[in-house]
């Protein structure tokens, strides 16, 4: 076990020099802050060019807690997909992390630690500027911190499982990883009702979201946090059948992923893409 | 070779070669084409979506559609032009075209005009999906005006993204980053998916320095009529469009032949990991 | 210096070429070139030999207008490298060894078209040109592949053939069968040699890592270590200025070289072991005024068996290590 640790311990300094060592501290500060803020206030721009200005409601905080925490999702899911696109294709270091006694997932558990830092300081930024600059409050005396916190963590479980999973597709991609890996975000994004509810969408897509664990995830945050609901096919669950739909959607997405991680990762052998660069 | 009728034929020749290679790029890739084509447009689906569930005017819509149309084209001009030069460096290519007798300039341009086709076939599924099944109208319009507008539009944002792809070059991994991290602010700056006139002083500001948020004001206004809230009439911004692309045209010349200057005598353009 | 005169200015020339880069991060400055005086002739095949580091590559970087001498002068066809960077880059081609990059969705004449259109070759007599290279560089099945499925060897072939699609007066090569296997690196120097003799004033500047290769190719060689230029000369006057002697190779059964120190006349005692034989092989230059006998006598008066004996003549190699002082891929003297 120590030694597990000390290879994650050493693969997530590694994460850090790759994510932090291209720009002095205050520039990278400010890609840390821009791009989160920019999106919280594309969001509220959106809103108050329909509605105006002033207070938004209690559905406009709820999608726009749901945005924040997508960060996770962005940062982790499609990160890790990039790690490996990475490493094949730049620093054409992935045959030696592969064929290491480490191993690929070790590796990528590794640098999404840095991942995850990262989104939790976008997440941070974007809740505190929704507090303090777009009245994006809740009622601490409503919050229910338990359930919250559990559906945190199993979120991020299932974001760290999802993440795997890309990243096995992006050890059998090739230079299309480089669309393929930003156009999942976005098509979790558009089906999980992250900034709308997910009944707008065209049959059967309401249906299919619910497979997915993050449809869930911000089910239970706005619950948990704000008290609200948004989602009308969950409108007649309850609190604890939403957190049980959480649990059991990221149990199963995160033995899918695994079991297709290792599969595409045949895959990946049998082909031979594992030391391949293929940008040309 | 003798005099400017000599270099003009090596220069065409050059953009011609340099244009060929994206359009074939493009055509040869097709499942490529389809995925950049398809994905960048579900953050138009969802910016739509969120629209009809606030339950805005249809014009909203049509509004989103046309800000995740030109987001196409945004992507393109950033990564495509901005970064090109950094790629064509990391692959080993950019000393060779530093060491051949045609203008650096003439090698963007044709990078510009070739990324230009390949971006707009790419629109044109954006424009599907906002027609056939976002049902979107579009005003009464004038063709000449739409296309002057457009075609401005796209002159002031490829001269930037040859102004971009020096500074990729000169700052390498940062300007990079750089540009990533300026991604969602240029979005949120240029109102891709709002009125620009919603950020008030600030967009006015933002527009008249941003080429992406006076093109996508102007042809707005062009397709929308006053539905588009624009924010100055669209003579005054197909003005500013064609000041901007002269003035990022020059800058791009200088910002070129003072990085390579800064390069020959640092020693950095050939170096892979700088 | 004065004006060039097309066509009798000499095809390179360097006077007191420094060029010295500085670290970033306050980490110091290294001295890539000190002092470079070079003048290459038109027609001639230069060879600049030198071990990693010694300043070849960044000396051809100059000559190509890609980086900027920190002080001196360097000509090219009698253009300044500073100053008239245009005129110079009509007249050369390059090509770095070891390249494989390329654009994955071409194909291999639209590639090499690409090339010839950045120096203004007219489609009339490119694709011939190209048709004759692809031939040259043996691609011919491959002429319509896309770049993204050749191999790298394949790719490396086609990097060559692109350096030659100019036509220019003055190529560049620098390493350029670097990686390539043993016949086409062969092909490829027979062809560089056929292409320099195939008209007037065609010059080709060298640079590579093996001995042979510039010992075949070069009318003249210069050794170049630590960004300075140790010697210049045809292949032959250099092996001359280094012959005292017979080169001799023994192979011994014996626990310890340093025996052949003691004898009399040995210049140089070189030992490689061989465990798996439990033999050593000795190497030495022997004096033309001493015997081989004398040597063999010597080592069977300590009880030392010779399995077997060869002799050579000096080689360019071994007039490098007599002038840079190490081998090609050593960092000092070998014990």
């Amino acid at each position: 076990m120590s030694l597990r640790l000390a290879r994650l311990r050493s693969v997530a300094w590694f994460g850090w020099m790759v994510e932090g060592n291209w720009a002095d501290p205050v520039l990278f500060g400010i890609y840390v802050v821009a791009r989160p803020l920019s999106v919280a206030l594309i969001l509220a721009l959106m809103y108050r060019a329909v509605r105006g200005p002033g207070a938004h409601g209690v559905a406009f905080a709820g999608f726009y807690v749901a945005n924040a925490f997508h960060s996770y999702v962005d940062r982790m899911i499609v990160g890790m997909g990039w790690a490996v696109f990475e490493e094949r294709e730049e620093f054409e270091t992935l045959k030696y992390v592969f064929t290491s006694p480490m191993g690929l997932l070790t590796y990528l558990a590794g640098r999404s630690s840095v991942k995850f830092t990262l989104a939790t300081i976008s997440v941070a930024i974007m809740l505190l500027t929704g507090w303090f600059a777009l009245g994006v409050r809740w009622d601490w005396a409503r919050v229910q911190p338990l359930p919250l916190a559990l559906s945190i963590v199993l979120g991020l479980v299932a974001t760290l499982f999802v993440g795997f999973l890309l990243a096995g597709w992006s050890l059998v991609l090739a230079r299309s990883a480089i669309v393929v890996l930003d156009g999942v975000a976005l098509v979790l994004f558009l089906v999980c009702g992250v900034i709308f509810p997910t009944q707008l969408l065209p049959w059967p897509l309401p249906y299919v979201a619910l497979a997915l664990p993050f449809t869930w995830w911000y089910e239970a945050l706005r619950r948990f946090l704000l008290g609200a609901h948004t989602n009308a096919l969950l409108a007649h669950w309850s609190d604890v059948a939403v957190l049980g739909g959480l649990a059991a959607t990221t149990l199963v997405g995160s033995l899918l992923s695994l079991w297709g991680y290792h599969a595409l990762e045949r895959r990946a052998r049998r082909i031979g893409r594992l030391d391949q660069t293929t940008m040309f | 070779m003798n005099g400017w009728r000599d270099r003009l034929a090596l220069d065409l020749r050059a953009a011609r070669a340099r244009a060929f290679v994206r359009v074939v790029g493009t055509l040869r890739e097709p499942q490529g084409v389809l995925l950049d084509a398809v994905f960048p447009n579900l953050g138009m689906c969802a910016y739509v979506l969120l629209y009809r569930g606030l339950g805005a005017p249809r014009s909203f819509e049509t509004l989103a559609v046309i800000g995740g149309i030109m987001t196409t084209f945004w992507l393109n001009v950033l990564w495509g032009m901005g970064a090109q030069l950094f790629w064509e460096k990391q692959s080993g290519q950019l000393q060779l075209f530093f060491a051949a007798p045609c203008s650096r300039m003439a090698i963007l341009a044709g990078m510009a005009v070739g990324g230009l086709v390949g971006t707009t076939l790419r629109s044109l599924v954006g424009v599907a999906l906002g027609v056939w099944v976002f049902h979107v109208r579009f005003a009464s319009f004038s063709p000449g005006v739409l296309i002057a507008v457009f075609l401005a539009t796209m002159a002031a944002l490829y001269a930037l993204g040859m102004m971009l792809a020096s500074l990729f070059l000169l700052y390498g991994r940062e300007a990079w980053h750089t540009c990533n991290a300026l991604t969602d602010p240029v979005f949120m700056l240029s109102g891709l998916y709002f009125p620009i006139r919603t950020l008030g002083s600030v967009g006015a500001f933002a527009a008249g320095l941003l080429p992406l948020a006076l093109g996508v004001d102007a042809l707005r206004q062009v397709l929308m009529g006053p539905a588009a809230h624009g924010l100055f009439p669209v003579r005054y911004e197909l003005a500013g469009l064609c000041a901007l692309a002269v003035l990022l045209l020059v800058l791009a010349r200088l910002s070129l032949e003072h990085l390579e200057r800064l390069s020959k005598r640092e020693g950095r353009l050939t170096q892979r990991w700088q | 210096m004065p004006s060039p005169v097309p066509g009798s200015a000499p095809a390179v020339e360097t006077r007191a070429l420094r060029r010295v880069f500085r670290a970033s991060r306050g980490a110091g400055e290294v001295i890539a070139l000190d002092g470079v005086d070079l003048r290459i002739e038109r027609g001639e095949v230069f060879g600049l030999l030198g071990p990693n580091g010694a300043g070849k590559t960044t000396c051809i970087k100059i000559l190509n207008t890609l980086l900027f001498p920190t002080s001196g002068e360097a000509r090219v066809a009698g253009f300044d490298v500073m100053r008239d960077s245009r005129e110079i880059r009509r007249r050369i081609g390059l090509v770095s060894g070891g390249e494989s990059s390329g654009y994955g969705s071409l194909t291999v004449r639209e590639c090499l078209w690409l090339f010839s259109q950045f120096y203004g070759v007219p489609g009339a007599i490119a694709w011939p040109r190209i048709d004759e290279l692809i031939a040259v560089v043996e691609l011919g099945e491959q002429a319509r592949t896309r770049i993204n499925r050749l191999s790298t060897g394949q790719r490396q072939r086609m990097n060559f053939a692109r350096g030659f699609v100019s036509d220019p007066e003055i190529m560049f090569l620098d390493e350029p069968t670097l990686g390539m296997d043993v016949n086409a690196a062969r092909r490829l120097r027979e062809f560089v040699l056929d292409w320099v003799r195939a008209r007037a004033g065609r010059t080709v500047l060298l640079t590579t890592h093996y001995m042979a290769e510039a010992d075949q190719m070069c009318d003249r060689v210069a050794i170049i270590d630590r960004g300075r230029v140790l010697a210049c000369d045809t292949p032959a006057a250099l092996r001359r200025s280094v012959q005292g002697g017979q080169h001799v190779e023994l192979e011994v059964r014996a626990p310890d070289g340093g025996v052949l120190d003691e004898v009399e006349g040995v210049r140089m005692a070189w030992g490689a072991p061989h465990p798996e034989r439990g033999t050593l092989t000795l190497k030495f230059l022997l004096p033309e005024e001493r015997v081989l006998g004398d040597v063999l006598r010597a080592l069977a008066g300590r009880g030392v068996a010779v399995q077997g004996v060869s002799t050579r003549e000096t080689s360019l190699e071994d007039a490098f290590i007599r002038i840079v002082g190490h081998g090609l891929d050593d960092e000092g003297p070998r014990a």
